[in-house]
């Protein structure tokens, strides 16, 4: 039901994205409303019900892959929580 | 330049190179639930659940808006088609959602009332707009990644003085329903991939009770097949460490941190109160009401709606599905009485619904 998709901003006009959707011709307009920054022509934004809800970020897609293809994934740290899993032994805690 | 770029998060040799240090990582039964119909659907079509190791158990959550739509609330959509004045505006997937009597809003409109399908809010609005003699209700349901443009476009509806525009909001909140799974046992979850595009909104902060609380950990991921393999690794590798972290691998388009514009529309406009989800019961604070700014708009207030708590559907499974204690194809009427054609629960009307993905793609 709920579609988020990626397109390409065309053009801008009064808080209004005219977006290329995907890799096809299809033109979606999206409101800007829910960004806190305004994008530019050739961003990408996460587009969903109408509304633009992000800017999205090629170049952390591009670490992301490269990563993975050197063989470091998951990369470590700034996690949002960590915690030791209960009853787990305790010389399990080592590190990746 | 960016479609090549996400094509990449398909190459079949990094899916293979994945697979083969997933499996070199597990050490026993790794069961995972991922709470987003989209990724129900990607994990099917990619083909990726046929390739996964026999360890990894894979369990369908509650991550579909049309699936956790409580059959009440299905009779107060009922309830409210077909009174005089009203258009009622829904996203297509709740047409065949049934109430309690088995009856769906396709139903109501063969019988006269008036239901417009669209596409997003705001062309609910529009409709609004065009028919000023009547009132355009929408229904709105989804999580916070819908609620911020609904709430949007009440906003819009506002200022550009359109009184005709209401709606119906059931909206519902991820992360208290995340609780109820984790605190029932019986499903023995042992790790989330959670809604990529929720914390598009909320950003991954309020996931950490998973981990701290809990004791298990869970990914904020995308939808490509890199991406679940990606997650799946990082999931069986902390339970190797004996360790639970919540972790965004998703950054491309989530942010650990909250979309504050986002969040700030919806908090104007909705504030948390107790829902009803179908499957789980009545959960504390789980969903979305209007605040005293924009009760005019509120069409359960409007037109005296009551949400009159009814039984589940005789022999549907829904609920035993979406908490992760029953695979779809072990409830007694899956393939028999239920089929897409003729659903029997929600879980076989929406394309991301578990039931429907078992069907379609025929899982042993
Ligand atoms: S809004 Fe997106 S991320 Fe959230 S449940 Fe729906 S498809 Fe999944
Ligand atoms: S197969 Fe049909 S009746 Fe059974 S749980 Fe799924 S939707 Fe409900």
């Amino acid at each position: 039901m709920c579609l988020a998709v990626p397109a390409e901003v065309i053009r801008i006009a009064d808080g209004v994205a005219t977006c290329r959707l995907g890799e096809g011709q299809s033109l979606i307009r999206a409101s800007l409303m829910l960004l806190p920054d305004l994008p530019s022509p050739g961003d990408q934004l996460m587009v969903h019900a109408g509304f633009a809800l992000r800017i999205m970020d090629p170049a952390e897609a591009e670490e992301t892959l490269r990563l993975l293809r050197g063989g470091e994934c998951p990369i470590e740290g700034d996690a949002t929580a960590c915690a030791a899993i209960p009853g787990a032994p305790a010389n399990a805690l080592r590190k990746a | 330049m960016h479609q090549t770029l996400l094509r990449q998060f398909r190459d079949p040799e990094l899916c293979h190179t994945l697979l083969t240090r997933l499996r070199a990582e597990l050490d026993g039964e790794l069961r995972f639930m991922e709470v987003c119909g989209t990724h129900t659907v990607a994990i099917f079509q990619s083909g990726l659940r046929s390739l996964l190791p026999p360890q990894v158990v894979h369990l369908s959550g509650p991550g579909c808006p049309v699936c956790v739509t409580h059959e009440s609330e299905v009779n107060a959509f009922l309830d409210l088609a077909g009174r005089p004045g009203v258009i009622v505006a829904t996203f297509g997937d709740l047409m065949r959602v049934p109430g309690s009597r088995g009856r769906n809003l396709k139903s109501a409109q063969a019988e006269g009332a008036r239901v417009a399908v669209v596409y997003s809010p705001p062309d609910a609005l529009a409709l609004a707009r065009d028919n000023p003699g009547d009132t355009v209700v929408f229904l709105g349901v989804g999580f916070e990644t819908t609620a911020p443009t609904v709430a949007g476009t009440v906003l819009m509806a506002r200022e550009q003085g359109l009184s005709n525009f209401k709606v119906l909001a059931f909206h519902k909140l991820v992360p208290p329903a995340l609780e109820v799974l984790l605190s029932d046992t019986e499903a023995g979850i042992d790790a989330f991939i959670l809604p990529g595009h929720v914390s598009a909104v909320i950003g991954t902060e309020p996931y950490g009770f998973i981990a701290s609380r809990f004791g298990k950990s869970a990914t904020v991921t995308g939808f490509e097949p890199v991406d679940i393999l990606e997650s799946l690794l990082f999931l069986a590798q902390r339970r190797r460490q004996g360790r639970a972290e919540v972790k965004n691998l998703y950054r491309r388009v989530v942010s650990d941190t909250s979309n504050p514009r986002a969040l700030e529309v919806m908090n104007r406009v909705f504030r948390p109160c107790d829902a009803l989800w179908r499957g789980l019961g009545r959960i504390p604070d789980s969903g979305l009401e209007f605040t005293d700014e924009f009760e005019d708009v509120d069409a359960k207030r409007r037109y005296g709606l009551s949400i009159e708590e009814c039984p589940p559907l005789p022999g549907c499974k829904c609920g035993e599905v979406l908490r992760g204690r029953l695979r779809p194809d072990q409830c007694p009427l899956f393939k028999k009485a239920c089929t897409p054609a003729k659903p029997v629960g929600p879980c076989m009307v929406s394309t991301e619904g578990s039931c429907a993905a078992y069907y379609k793609y025929q899982v042993e």
